[in-house]
């Protein structure tokens, strides 16, 4: 093994450690000797991630250590994104996510954002209770290439289409793929209503946006 | 004669220890009410609230003297007091679960969406079922407009059992037709408050929450004395502590709030303690109701909410296996026994599988079966001269025996259970019977049921003037 091998080893191990204060020293000290940003991002990082994505799909690792995972990756991208030249690709993608209006429940849109975000998406939480004119005004204005919804209460699944609805009006539609999620939803309401897609789960939700911009 | 249950899984200071925590975290941290007037009033009661952050602390006294005005006992209302709920007296009671959206089709045994028919249907063999006692809003049927799906399942509950109904508003804007179902079936005021015929559940949100549509719904209801079965949602790992132990003492901080904030509104009110602890499967993050844990939480709930004085409403019949087999059967009937045991007042479930999504015929006719077995166990053993039957034994004497005995056609009626749809017969019974399993059993007796039974209806007038209600709500 190289020491460069070595030290990719190390940030993969870093990000199974689950402590982002591990991830973000690798990620230094990869840096310090002349690893290449998207390098320490695809065979250290993501490598890690991988272990933690696959490990969890064999039952080994919980729901909690996968988002534990997400969010040491995270950190450890935090780091690397101001260093990506101009041109290079910084991100994904950006999602912008939030619980319609109606509903306060955050866990489940907690849970998908920070998958979404080790998927290298940039992803702006606007919260809970939020109305339609709002995830308008904020597709607007930061222009994003997937809006997310969350929902639990059934009570307000019908704010979903209210959405899609006021993005047509908009004219926005065509812009933005419209993903929605919560333990009520279905695929099928997710097609009645018109949404490109429908996450069962956050890992479902973050292999679905990857796909939607392009993505493996 | 009652069993005398002693069974805690709690001891006396840990429930204490639990609720002085509580207390403590609502004095230090506060609790979120996303609602003005629900801060105002609070505010007026003697909270320090900050109205810029919607955040209430709320001392201990304040706690204590407004949880004191709760009745211990009361009576949920059916039609006759025939069908009424006794609260808190000390026998548990059994329900219906409110939600379920998905519907094991009659005929087919296929799982699809719940209609109004199906909703008709569940209810009339609720009606039909001895052993269990009343309904939560049992299906919310997709045949029926999303906005006032609510008032559609009510309506319908109320027209097909003679049952008590605690029905799910879905927003504030449910309060107005809930009001006037609930005059249109009470006699005079003083009977709707005595034994009202309908009550709602309204929801803190955890961690530390209320919204403002549960915030406006509680204090609605609790100037019109409709009843609540208040119901914090814990999920341990989520929105509140893996430990079962912080979870039960969170939720206990949120349910206090909402019962304090109902009783300075309507001092006296009936207010049920329905606090739930539903994990996620840690593998999926899927929430489960068949966990061992929620049979577990459900005890301790019961001994925290006996603590404050309030019955106790808990998680019972449940399941998440997606059919009616093996382990739906163990699941709901070991996480109904625990609470039973620990002395819930009410346990929920019946019917549902799938974690409260899917409600099957099948599964009401067999719960009610599993309470019966449930009851005649809290029924105890009773011990005295003629149980004990010492003359019978020494007139039979060694070597006789006594199925001619009076004595025995008695007690085999009051001493045993005798179940309708479980199979206990020879090989050669059972193969002339048809060689059927229990669902198939259970599917047959609904629709007997279904055949026969049809709950006395209301008057025309009352019936118009309900469904008057329903076309009131959907104008815009």
């Amino acid at each position: 093994m190289t020491e460069k091998e070595k030290t990719l080893q190390r940030l993969a191990d870093s990000v199974l450690s689950f402590e982002p204060e591990n991830v973000i020293a690798s990620t230094r000290q990869a840096l310090q000797e002349g690893i290449q940003p998207m390098d320490v991002i695809e065979e250290g990082l993501a490598k890690g991630l991988r272990v933690v994505g696959e490990r969890y799909e064999k039952g080994d690792f919980f729901l909690t250590e996968l988002i534990a995972g997400a969010s040491a990756m995270k950190a450890g991208l935090d780091v690397l994104r101001p260093l990506i030249p101009k041109g290079g690709k910084k991100s994904a993608g950006k999602v912008l996510i939030g619980t319609v209006r109606g509903d306060i429940h955050d866990l489940g849109k907690q849970v998908v954002t920070s998958m979404l975000e080790a998927s290298g998406f940039e992803v702006t939480d606007v919260g809970v209770d939020v109305p339609s004119t709002v995830f308008i005004e904020k597709v607007k204005e930061l222009r994003p290439e997937i809006l997310g919804m969350s929902v639990l209460l059934t009570t307000s699944m019908p704010e979903m289409k209210t959405v899609i609805q006021a993005l047509k009006q908009d004219g926005l539609r065509d812009e933005v793929k419209v993903m929605v999620g919560g333990a009520v939803v279905t695929d099928n309401y997710a097609k009645e209503i018109g949404a490109d897609a429908y996450g069962a789960d956050a890992v479902d939700g973050a292999q679905k946006a990857t796909r939607l911009v392009g993505g493996r | 004669m009652n069993m005398k249950s002693g069974f805690q899984v709690l001891t006396d200071e840990e429930v204490h220890e639990i609720h002085l925590a509580s207390m403590d975290l609502l004095k230090r941290v506060g609790i979120a009410v996303h609602d003005t007037n629900g801060l105002k009033l609070l505010k007026r009661a003697g909270a320090d609230v900050d109205f810029d952050r919607r955040i209430a602390r709320l001392p201990p006294q304040l706690i204590e003297d407004g949880i004191n005005k709760a009745p211990k006992e009361f009576i949920l209302g059916g039609t006759t007091t025939q069908h009424d709920v006794r609260v808190g007296h000390g026998k548990a009671s059994f329900r219906v679960p409110a939600g379920p959206t998905y519907f094991i089709d009659k005929e087919t045994g296929i799982w699809r969406e719940a209609t109004k028919k199906d909703l008709e249907d569940s209810a009339r063999v609720l009606d039909a079922l001895d052993e269990i006692d009343y309904t939560g809003c049992m299906i919310l049927p997709s045949d029926a407009p999303p906005e006032t799906r609510d008032i559609h399942a009510t309506e319908l509950l109320l027209e097909n059992t003679e049952k008590h109904v605690t029905t799910v508003p879905f927003t504030s804007r449910s309060l107005d037709s809930l009001v006037r179902f609930s005059k249109l079936l009470s006699k005079d005021e003083v009977d709707r408050r005595d034994r009202p015929r309908l009550s709602v559940f309204v929801a803190p949100t955890s961690p530390l929450q209320l919204s403002e549509e549960a915030t406006k719904l509680l204090m609605g209801c609790a100037e019109n004395w409709i009843p609540i079965n208040m119901v914090s949602m814990a999920v341990p790992g989520g929105t509140t502590p893996a430990t079962l132990a912080g979870s039960l003492m969170l939720s206990h901080a949120e349910m206090m709030t909402g019962i304090l904030m109902a009783q300075i509104v309507q001092p006296g009110l009936s207010i049920v303690y329905g606090s739930r602890v539903t994990p996620m499967n840690p593998k999926s993050g899927v929430g489960t109701l068949g966990a061992i844990e929620v049979g577990l939480a459900s005890a301790a709930l019961a001994q925290i909410g006996h603590h404050i004085g309030l019955p106790v409403d808990c998680h019972g019949l449940n399941t998440d296996s997606k059919v009616l087999d093996q382990q739906s059967g163990f699941e709901r009937s070991l996480n109904a026994v625990i609470p039973l045991l620990a002395g819930a007042d009410i346990i929920s479930g019946c019917g549902e599988i799938e974690g409260h999504l899917t409600m099957s015929l099948e599964q009401l006719v067999i719960d009610n079966e599993i309470i019966g077995m449930m009851r005649r166990v809290m029924r105890g053993i009773e011990v005295n001269a003629e149980t004990l039957a010492s003359d019978i034994i020494a007139r039979i004497g060694p070597g006789g025996y006594f199925l001619p005995e009076k004595h025995t056609r008695e007690y085999f009626r009051k001493e045993y259970f005798i179940p309708s749809i479980i199979e206990r017969d020879s090989r050669t019974m059972w193969a002339k019977m048809g060689s059927t399993d229990i669902v198939k059993r259970a599917r047959d007796k609904a629709r007997k049921m279904l055949e026969e039974h049809q709950p006395p209806p209301y008057d025309k007038e009352t019936i118009r003037g309900l469904r008057q209600v329903v076309d009131d709500a959907q104008k815009p």
